[in-house]
C-alpha cells in the first residue's frame, strides 16, 4: 500500500515537473518520454487538472498539457503563446517555424526544400498553421511567400520555454551554438 | 608507479573520448550545418589526432621526450586557434 501511494506520488511529481518544463507538449511525447502507461497517464493527468495544477487542450488532433502557472512563476502562459508553444513541439511544424524565423520571408518551394518534405506534406501544414493564426502566406505563382505574423512572439517563446531534446547531438548542437564571446 | 605507461592510458583515453565528441560534432554538423559547428567538431578532431599521434608516439618509444611535447604543444596551439574561430563565427 505504502509502496504503492509512492508510486502513484512519483508519478504525478514526474509528470507535473515534466509539464512544467515542456509546456505544451502532447500526451503521446510525455508517455514516450517518460515511459508511463497511457491509461496511467491519462489518470494523473485528469487529477492534475483536477486540482488545477495542469490544463490540457486540444490542437491540431493533439492533446496538449499546459501548467496552470509557468515554471518562471510569471503567471499563467497567454493564450497566443500556448497555440504557439503547442506548434513548437511538433517536427515539421518547429523546422518550418524556425526556418521562418531565422531566414525570413520564404517562397513555398525553398522552404519544401530546407525541411527536405513533399509538397503535399509541407501544403498541409502551411495550412494548419495559417489557421493558427502564426503565418500567412501571400501573393500568386512566382511570388508567393510565407511570413510569420509575429516573429517577436516566437523569439519570446524560444527564449522562455527550452525545445524537447531528443538526442544526445541535439543536447550537443545546442550548448555549442548557444555559446557567445 | 610506471609514469610512462599511465601516459599512455592517458593518451589513449584522450583519442577515444575525442573520437566520440568528434562523432557527435560531425553528426551535430548534418544536422545543422553551420562554420561553428564545423570548427567545433574539427576541434575534438584535432584532440583525437593529439591523443592518437603522442599516444603511438609513446607507445612506440622511439620519439624523444622533446619531440612529443612539441607534437603536443603544436595540437594544442591548433586547437586553440580552431576554437578561437569558433567563437568569432556562428
Amino acid at each position: 500500500m505504502v509502496a504503492g501511494t509512492e508510486r502513484v506520488g512519483t508519478w504525478a511529481e514526474t509528470l507535473l515537473t515534466f509539464v512544467q518544463r515542456y509546456p505544451g507538449v502532447h500526451l503521446r511525447e510525455i508517455r514516450r518520454r517518460l515511459g508511463i502507461p497511457i491509461g496511467t497517464l491519462d489518470y494523473h493527468l485528469y487529477r492534475l487538472g483536477r486540482e488545477g495544477l495542469v490544463l490540457v487542450r486540444f490542437q491540431g488532433g493533439y492533446k496538449c498539457c499546459f501548467p496552470a502557472v509557468a515554471a518562471s512563476g510569471t503567471g499563467p502562459i497567454p493564450e497566443a503563446q500556448k497555440t504557439l508553444l503547442a506548434l513548437l513541439r511538433q517536427p515539421v511544424p518547429r523546422a518550418l517555424l524556425l526556418h521562418l524565423y531565422l531566414e525570413g520571408p520564404s517562397a513555398p518551394a525553398a522552404l519544401g526544400e530546407a525541411l527536405a518534405t513533399s509538397g503535399p506534406n509541407l501544403s498541409y501544414f502551411l495550412k494548419r498553421l495559417e489557421h493558427a493564426g502564426v503565418l500567412v502566406r501571400e501573393g500568386q505563382g512566382a511570388t508567393r511567400r510565407v511570413r510569420l505574423t509575429d516573429p517577436k512572439q516566437i523569439h519570446q517563446v524560444l527564449l522562455e520555454f527550452p525545445p524537447l531534446e531528443t538526442k544526445p547531438v541535439d543536447r550537443f548542437l545546442r550548448f555549442w551554438s548557444e555559446l557567445h564571446p | 608507479m610506471d609514469l610512462a605507461l599511465v601516459t599512455n592510458i592517458a593518451y589513449a583515453g584522450i583519442a577515444a573520448f575525442g573520437a566520440l565528441l568528434t562523432a557527435l560534432g560531425f553528426l551535430a554538423v548534418r544536422r545543422a550545418p553551420s562554420p561553428r559547428m564545423a570548427l567545433v567538431a574539427g576541434g575534438f578532431l584535432l584532440i583525437t589526432l593529439q591523443g592518437l599521434v603522442v599516444g603511438l608516439g609513446l607507445f612506440t618509444g622511439g620519439w624523444a621526450t622533446a619531440t612529443l611535447l612539441l607534437v603536443s604543444a603544436l595540437f594544442e596551439a591548433a586547437l586553440l586557434a580552431v576554437l578561437f574561430v569558433a567563437t568569432l563565427v556562428r
